[in-house]
């Protein structure tokens, strides 16, 4: 019954841009074994809090503020997915779900499906690390008193992984333009373009099947941003999968495969980028604005 | 590293002669007259007049403060510190013979209470809000509500009295000559006053372990290794104890001010022969050059542990070990390079730019990786405790559904509960002050057809040896011990204000001074302060009054600085500036509003802090005279029956003050709770 389903799936045709889980596809979308990469559904984010709009101190009720609400994605594999919305608008609270990394007070409610095995907190941070890696924003996310080789190579499982990852992190640090001492210098000796050049490659050093990154280009300079974006293309391209968060909708044009527009909260549409050669080809009045505010287009406010 | 070494040695030096005037002009001031006091009252009585004026000369007597320190002074600077009246000899050698008792104790002390601690703040702070973490948490309020010298008296009573595992005192076994004395010996005596003492040190570093470590996996870089898959275990491991381990060490420096002052409070109870008992000896016995010169030793001690503590701090953190011009060279090469600066004055955007040039033809460094391995399902629906289910709809909504996949631990602040928290200790403390005033007759009744009746229904605490209700002594004791705790607390209060609000609006020489005002405070231990401070007036009431009050308003100048100061920048008193309001108008409309939450939040979390050491003080023998029924008087007054058995009188006291200090803390903490709008929000 299932084998079926699944079956009449795969034989659907989806590059003609149909929805279908939330979503309408790009040309290289399609569902290895019958199903997503990563699929989040109805993601909801709230803190419990007092209500602040109450002036009376002991009179004022918890009320849950809600971060994030009714948000669904999916990447599949081979693909690169770019989450584009305004800065702080809870994109990296979106980040942290999908990795199974949640603030105490938080509620957080949804289905998760990775590889198409349902998720739960712990199974996700199993996940971490291992099959999903994390590309974080800015230089605090290094332990400032460790040195910078050390903790690009993170933990090894023994010592031959210990050798690889050594290996593989000098790799990156060449292709980064890092010098070889930068493996033996602190955080704080690092500048911005470096440290952010240092976290991608900490990404990298893992063999993974997914990639979380988290604005990760701001501060790098051309030639890297590109050389950076290449590799998360190239990851994809070999089989794994992207989901790119960014305020840069050129940026994630260049690279991605589909985009998902966020606003207030959630996800709002999440489409092929060759939707936005054309505005009507995109149904939220928001991914129009988001498309005329394109400098191609004369960054039009709407 | 020069310049280093010259400012602190500066340092030194100005602190030394700030501290040893302070402690000279405290010892000169007393009204216990030196001469009187060790030529012994019929002696006095008896001597001729011109072998009166004799002595008064040989101390002093008529010469100006300021000519009398230069003098004693240089011969301080020559090594002559005098002689001891109460030990016949010279002062340095006195000082000589004792330090290597106290320096054993506190050196076991410090090292045992920075272990303990660092393992039991470590073990807290990574298992934040379980178990063991209220396990902790709760033993370090209890220890810090204890004074020491009663947590000392009862391991007397318990390990040495009633199961004779340790001898009853002193450091060596009473009427063997020095010579037999064993290092076991020397071992056992030494035991149970180094467990208490550490046991006392304990509670500081753990909590402030416990704190940072919190922090620590609170900050980005912990979040990123959880991102990378490294369990709590391998994060504190990797990342918790290279960041923890060094203001650990530091505070345990900077704590040695802290151990030295509970140092003395054992030995005394302990008849521990090192520099604090001889100091106590010194101080009742009107031995001013022995006190002097025990006062200067600590002060040296305590400047010692804080110069340790920076020096190490530049030795160890890389931060501040490597020098920035070598990153800056890196750096510098790197813009040299000529493709490189190319590409980057290209710059542009990145779409229009898109062109890969001369790293197209590089592989793609990547890695996917391998097979499917096998991943878990979901597992069972998370359990969430009754009281977030009930704050949340969120919660509840995604249980119907079943799709909860995070929810907190606890129902996180509760503003009704903390508030009669608060009320709750309020009316207790009330409660207890209001029935020691009303008890204060039946305390001093003595009954001898009473006296000495164990705990029973008619005397639930006991009767003394002359037949004193010890509940109705106890009470009272603790009225006195707190209202004198309160008074001293708020002028104390007042002075922190003055200060702190001078340090803030009165320009950097003010804040300077101020800050070096500070510096002196903390410069030497408070216990040996307090006890110099209560010589100087005499003892008594006043001297302990006196000394509490001008003791404990450091910190809360701080705060009531650092309040103002934050307010003095705030964009509503830059717009009041503007609008032409009036400082007056300010300082009354704005920085009072402020400034008060925290202040008050400062205040009631002194009284603890005042009572305790009010307590010590008069524990000691330099604070409320003896026919006051105080806690450390009755406390003092037990230590003579300890060994008959009589185990009430120091036991219910005790636990009495302990818990009156705990409902202090109870009530300040609660009170901080709601202040705090991050704590009070959520």
């Amino acid at each position: 019954m299932e084998d079926e389903y699944l079956a009449a799936h795969e034989a659907h045709n989806h590059e003609d841009a149909s929805m279908h889980h939330h979503h309408s596809h790009a040309g290289a979308s399609h569902h290895v074994h019958g199903h997503h990469l990563l699929q989040v559904e109805d993601l909801s984010v709230s803190f419990s809090m007092y209500d602040p709009d109450e002036p009376r101190f002991f009179r004022a009720k918890k009320k849950d503020v809600v971060a994030i609400s009714g948000l669904s994605l999916s990447v599949h594999v081979g693909e690169v997915v770019a989450v584009v919305g305004a800065s702080g608008s809870g994109k990296s609270l979106l980040a942290d779900s999908v990795m199974g990394l949640y603030e105490p007070n938080a509620v957080v409610s949804g289905t998760i499906w990775f590889d198409g095995v349902r998720q739960d907190a712990a199974s996700l941070s199993r996940l971490r690390g291992r099959e999903i890696a994390f590309v974080p924003q800015s230089v605090s996310n290094l332990d400032p008193l460790m040195k910078v080789g050390a903790q690009v190579r993170g933990v090894a499982r023994d010592a031959s992984d210990a050798h690889r990852r050594r290996e593989r992190q000098r790799a990156l640090f060449e292709r980064y333009d890092l010098d070889a001492e930068v493996e033996d210098m602190y955080p704080f000796e690092l500048s911005g373009g470096m440290a952010r050049r240092v976290l991608l490659a900490s990404a990298l050093v893992g063999d993974l099947r997914f990639i979380v990154a988290d604005e990760p280009t701001p501060g790098l300079d051309l030639d890297l941003a590109v050389r950076a974006l290449d590799d998360l293309r190239a990851f994809a391209d070999a089989g794994g999968g992207v989901l790119l968060i960014t305020h840069d909708i050129e940026l994630a044009l260049r690279v991605a495969d589909r985009i998902a527009v966020f606003k207030d909260g959630t996800v709002i549409e999440e489409t092929s980028v060759d939707s936005f050669d054309d505005p009507s080809k995109l149904r939220a009045p928001f991914s129009r604005e988001l498309w005329h505010a394109l400098p191609s287009n004369g960054f039009e406010a709407i | 590293m020069a310049r280093y070494i010259a400012t602190q040695m500066v340092r030194f030096a100005a602190l030394m002669l700030a501290i040893s005037f302070v402690v000279f002009a405290l010892v000169s001031l007393s009204p216990i007259d030196p001469v009187q006091m060790n030529v012994g009252q019929a002696a006095y009585m008896g001597m001729s007049e011109a072998k009166r004026a004799q002595l008064a000369e040989y101390w002093g007597v008529g010469t100006p403060l300021l000519e009398r320190y230069a003098s004693w002074l240089g011969s301080v600077l020559q090594g002559d510190w005098g002689i001891s009246l109460r030990f016949n000899a010279p002062v340095l050698e006195v000082i000589g013979n004792r330090a290597a008792n106290s320096l054993a104790l506190l050196a076991i002390a410090w090292v045992a209470s920075g272990v303990l601690g660092l393992v039991l703040g470590v073990v807290a702070g990574a298992n934040r809000d379980r178990w063991p973490d209220k396990l902790v948490k709760g033993y370090c309020f209890v220890l810090a509500s204890t004074p020491t010298f009663w947590l000392g008296l009862v391991a007397l009573m318990v390990f040495a009295v009633w199961l004779g595992w340790f001898p009853f005192g002193f450091s060596v076994p009473i009427g063997v000559s020095a010579a037999d004395v064993t290092l076991f010996d020397a071992a056992r005596h030494i035991a149970l006053p180094a467990i208490v003492l550490s046991f006392v040190g304990v509670a500081n570093i753990a909590l402030h372990t416990r704190e940072k470590l919190v922090d620590i996996l609170e900050s980005d870089y912990v979040r990123f290794a959880r991102a990378r898959g490294l369990s709590t275990r391998q994060i504190v491991r990797r990342h918790g104890m290279r960041n923890l381990l060094l203001p650990a060490i530091t505070l345990q420096f900077a704590s040695i001010s802290e151990i030295f002052g509970g140092s003395v409070l054992v030995e005394q109870v302990f008849s521990y022969p090192g520099l604090g008992q001889a100091a106590i000896t010194a101080g009742l016995g009107g031995d001013a050059p022995l006190l002097a010169g025990i006062a200067v030793v600590s002060a040296v001690l305590v400047f010692g542990g804080n110069l340790a503590a920076n020096v190490l701090y530049g030795v160890v953190d890389p931060r501040i070990r490597r020098d920035r011009p070598a990153a800056r060279r890196v750096k510098n090469r790197r813009l040299q390079n000529g493709a490189y600066d190319a590409q980057k004055a290209r710059g542009g955007s990145v779409v229009a730019n898109a062109a890969p040039s001369a790293y197209a033809a590089s592989e793609p460094l990547v890695a996917v990786g391998g097979e499917i391995r096998a991943i878990p399902a979901a597992g069972e629906p998370i359990r969430v405790s009754r009281a977030v289910e009930r704050a949340s709809k969120a919660v509840r909504q995604a249980m119907a559904v079943g799709s909860l996949l995070h929810a907190p631990r606890t129902a996180g602040a509760n503003r009704v509960g903390t508030l009669a928290k608060f009320v709750a200790a309020a009316v207790a403390l009330v409660a207890v002050i209001a029935a020691g005033l009303a008890l204060s007759d039946a305390a001093t009744a003595t009954d001898f057809s009473m006296k000495t009746l164990a705990p029973c229904l008619s005397h639930p605490f006991g009767t003394d040896w002359m037949g004193r209700d010890m509940l109705a002594r106890t009470l009272s004791g603790l009225s006195t011990s707190v209202l004198l705790g309160l008074v001293a607390a708020c002028v104390s209060s007042v002075i922190a204000v003055v200060l702190g609000a001078a340090a803030a609006l009165g320009g950097p020489k003010v804040d300077a001074v101020v800050s070096w005002l500070i510096d002196l405070m903390m410069g030497v231990p408070h216990i040996v302060l307090l006890v110099l401070i209560s010589y100087a007036l005499g003892k008594g009431f006043w001297g302990v009054a006196v000394g509490v009050a001008v003791t404990h308003w450091p910190n809360l100048a701080r705060v009531v600085r650092a309040e103002i100061l934050q307010c003095k920048q705030s964009d509503f008193v830059m717009a009041a500036r503007r609008m032409g309001k009036s400082s007056a108008y300010i300082a009354l409309r704005h920085m009072v509003p402020f400034v008060l939450p925290q202040f008050i939040v400062g205040l009631v979390l002194m009284f603890p802090h005042a009572i305790l050491h009010e307590a010590s003080i008069t524990f000691l023998g330099f604070g409320l005279p003896p026919e006051m029924p105080a806690i450390g008087v009755i406390l003092s007054e037990s230590m003579g029956y300890l060994s008959a058995g009589m185990w009430w009188l120091a036991v219910f006291p005790g636990l009495a003050l302990v818990a009156v200090v705990m409902l202090f803390d109870a009530a300040g903490e609660s009170l901080r709770k709601l202040v705090d709008p991050h704590t009070s929000q959520q």
